[in-house]
């Protein structure tokens, strides 16, 4: 090719097209985080997991303007729950059955697919999920559902390297949008449906070699290893399937752990079981475990506490609080002090029976007559819980926590299981019983635990949330509306049926001037923009 | 159970070669590759209480769905119908497709064959002749359901009901009508900002709009912005049916003639014709 063609060339490039700048994700990025509003680089957004975009080009006087730009079908059917990486105008979105993608991100067009295949028998306990990459120098990282972690080239989804985390046949799995620290990829594992031991890992992001491991279930000789009796920790739970967060400056992983295993038969297991159901605050550059907070000692609920620990400083009474907020599947709402675990505000956030409130000392007191049989047992919340894997979203402009809760009870019954390794293993079963389920979509004060504001959903929904400087928070329910409200009154301003459940949060970015807002649908990934004049 | 792949790979091969469900020798051949020991089937039950009984009953007794131990398989009792049946559920019915892999549905499997091995067939009773005659007359259930395309829209249709429905549920039903509601008939009163009443059956809802069918099986489609409030009411709009209005040998009669109601018999050539 000669200079004046090449030179031809790359005028009509430049006249008719974008080129994307191979623009590398350092870790400065990812501590700016949505600093850079054209960019989504993290499941939640930033480290600090709020999911609050300063983005307020989309307020509460034009947001009835917003219509969809343009849609991306997966063709692949189950449940949607991936949160997409934005970058410089590209698009990277995972699926179900480790599907992946990325997209033009001004029309929706798709560059690259990639899939791992899957082996013929797979034991998974929810659906065949994947919740979104991590993304890092020029590489992505995905999680795959057969317990493994990818590294993809962004460019042409070519793979670099994978690795086995555990074995599924054991019944482990691997769902959760890995978290980027330090040039190490920190991902979690689930499986505690199957009788699995639990850990968070940390990865070298150009080798793929483990860095540590942290096992969220301690053999009998470490600490915490005395709230399991016998050798019942060996298949104790306690599964990492969401992403956790991170502070930079405490330089602490906050990641939250699932339920003990059987879910509903806790008599096999007598004990606290730590440290399921938990926050863990782990070093990041060891592993090692700084402090843990246990949300529901011995669990016989299914009550996994893998929500997004959310972390703000928030000016208080004694001076600027490092907090460490968390709305949990078992009803209650959770401040804590993140330099060190202790418990400052508590309260239920929707109807619960299990516990009459948080003790002084962190502890339930838990109401009689609770714990699962084979004739049944009513509580609430149900085995979904109060919430569950939505994001919530937090706004330091309103000072207030944003979470889908579902108002729901079920009947728990609970029988004898044999443990196989790799079956089932969940000790019983559960009905929906009582008042027809629900959603509201709640504004919580951090500080004190109460609500403040609430708008119900006809149907107990699973989308999660997204608050922005523009005042406004954007949710998603399970009978396919995508809304926005004012962050402040809870007013909704506007909602757009999309014609399948939401079981994602939405995100939004920045493009060519454009505020965009995007949220996975049925197997459609939808990104919205105002309408133009 | 990781031995077991392999068997469960060829097995899975076979069933897509020869099309699962269809009667021929080759698919009566297909065996369950679960060794048939207490392990199997411990594990067969956890997964048919968690997955099955919702609808099965957890003593496989029935309730919304058919009794699987003592009432007759409708749909086939062979290792590939029962297979196809549990993965793909049965088509025009409320039984969809489990949320199941390959060698935990063999494991229900076995856990239904042996379950049905302690149950008891149920005689068959009652009159249908004289069932038909009270379905269509002073039972006065034609107003509101239909059977094969003839009585009223309001209700649930009930042609296929008798099968799909173990004995017991049918009872309750009948005779605690009130208290049994199901997904697109729940009744509510919608009431508008204009002061309209409208008391109708609900189709669907969402958090802005909502869709019913009235008493006069007219079509309503409403947007909540209309909406002053939507009363959902207690209980079924069907009346009770007490001893007194229908006694034990009519219910016996009535039940008769529903169970022998339904066109779409799951044949096995009906069976292949799915596969495709």
């Amino acid at each position: 090719m000669n200079r004046f063609t090449l030179g031809g060339l790359l005028c009509v490039i430049l006249t008719y097209g974008v080129i994307v700048s191979a623009q590398e994700v350092s870790q400065k990025d990812l501590l700016d985080g949505l600093a850079n509003p054209e960019r989504w680089l993290t499941y939640s957004g930033d480290y600090n997991g709020q999911r609050h975009s300063p983005l307020n080009g989309i307020k509460s006087d034009n947001v009835h303007r917003l219509v969809p730009r343009w849609t991306f079908q997966t063709g692949v059917l189950g449940k949607f729950e991936a949160t997409p990486i934005v970058i410089d105008g590209l698009v990277f979105i995972t699926g179900q059955d480790n599907h992946a993608w990325a997209l033009d991100g001004r029309t929706g067009r798709s560059i690259w697919h990639y899939r791992k295949s899957l082996p013929d028998v797979l034991n998974v306990c929810c659906g065949s999920v994947n919740r979104g990459f991590a993304i890092y120098r020029d590489r992505l990282y995905m999680s795959t559902l057969d317990a493994g972690l990818v590294a993809l080239d962004t460019k042409t989804g070519g793979l670099i390297w994978e690795i086995d985390i555990a074995d599924p046949g054991r019944g482990y799995s691997a769902t959760a949008a890995p978290l980027v620290v330090k040039d190490k990829i920190v991902v979690g594992i689930a499986g505690a449906e199957y009788g699995t031991r639990g850990f968070l890992d940390s990865y070298d992001a150009v080798t793929g070699k483990r860095h540590w491991r942290f096992w969220t279930v301690p053999e009998p000789s470490e600490p915490g290893g005395d709230t399991w009796e016998g050798d019942a920790w060996e298949r104790g739970g306690g599964s990492t399937w969401l992403t956790g967060t991170y502070d930079p400056e405490l330089n602490l992983i906050f990641w939250g752990t699932g339920n003990p295993a059987p879910d509903l038969l806790g008599e096999v297991r007598p004990g606290d079981n730590l440290y399921t159901d938990s926050v863990v605050a782990l070093d990041a550059d060891s592993g090692e475990l700084s402090w843990h907070y246990q949300f529901t000692p011995h669990d016989t609920h299914d009550w996994d506490s893998n929500q997004i620990p959310v972390l703000a400083d928030i000016e208080g009474e004694t001076g600027k609080q490092k907090l460490l907020m968390l709305a949990n599947r078992n009803g209650f709402f959770y401040t804590l002090d993140r330099t060190n675990g202790e418990l400052l505000v508590a309260k239920p956030f929707v109807h619960t029976t299990w516990a009459k409130k948080i003790g002084s000392d962190g502890r339930p007191i838990l109401i009689p007559n609770n714990t699962p049989t084979a004739e049944g047992t009513f509580t609430c919340p149900d085995v979904e819980g109060a919430t569950n894997w939505m994001s919530p979203s937090f706004s330091p402009s309103t000072g207030w926590f944003y979470v889908t809760a579902r108002e729901a009870c079920a009947t728990y019954y609970a029988w004898p299981q044999e443990f196989i390794e790799g079956q089932y293993y969940f000790g019983g079963t559960y009905r929906p019983s009582g008042p027809r389920a629900y959603s509201v979509l709640q504004a919580i004060d951090p500080l004190t635990a109460e609500v403040k504001w609430e708008f119900k959903y006809f149907s107990a929904s699973m989308g999660g949330t997204l608050s922005t400087e523009g005042g406004l928070v954007f949710g998603g329910d399970m009978d396919g509306n995508v809304m926005a409200f004012d962050a402040r009154t809870g007013e909704n301003l506007w909602h757009f049926q999309t014609g399948a459940a939401i079981w994602a949060a939405p995100i939004t970015y920045m493009l060519d001037g454009v505020q965009y807002v995007m949220i996975p649908s049925g197997t459609t990934l939808f990104a919205f923009a105002l309408l133009e004049d | 159970m990781r031995q077991n792949k392999s068997l469960v790979v060829l097995i899975s091969s076979v069933l897509s070669l020869v099309g699962i469900g269809a009667a021929t020798p080759q698919t009566a051949l297909v065996q369950n590759p679960m060794a048939k020991d207490s392990k199997t089937l411990q594990q067969g039950m956890h997964m048919y209480r968690h997955r099955c009984s919702v609808c099965h009953g957890l003593d496989g007794l029935g309730n919304r769905g058919p009794d699987l131990k003592n009432g007759p398989w409708r749909h086939g009792d062979s290792n590939a119908q029962l297979f196809r049946v549990i993965s793909r559920g049965i088509p025009g019915s409320e039984m969809g497709p489990a949320r199941l892999q390959e060698d935990e549905i063999w494991m229900v499997i076995s856990y239904l064959q042996s379950l049905r091995s302690r149950g008891t067939r149920l005689e068959e009773v009652g009159d249908p002749v004289a069932g038909e005659l009270i379905y269509w007359g002073k039972g006065l259930c034609e107003q509101c359901h239909r059977i094969n395309g003839r009585g009223g829209r309001l209700g649930p249709d009930l042609s296929l009901i008798g099968r799909s429905r173990s004995r017991t549920a049918l009872i309750q039903s009948l005779r605690s009508a009130r208290k049994s509601t199901s997904a697109g008939y729940e009744p509510i009163t919608v009431v508008l900002r204009n002061g309209q009443r409208i008391l109708g059956v609900r189709k669907n809802e969402d958090t802005f709009s909502i869709q019913l069918m009235d008493v006069n099986e007219e079509l309503h489609l409403i947007v909540k912005s209309d909406v002053l409030e939507v009363i959902e009411e207690q209980g079924s709009l069907m009346p009770d049916y007490s001893v007194e209005q229908l006694t034990d040998t009519e219910l016996d009669d009535l039940l008769s003639y529903l169970r022998t109601m339904g066109t779409t018999e799951f044949s096995e050539s009906s069976a292949t014709e799915v596969s495709r």
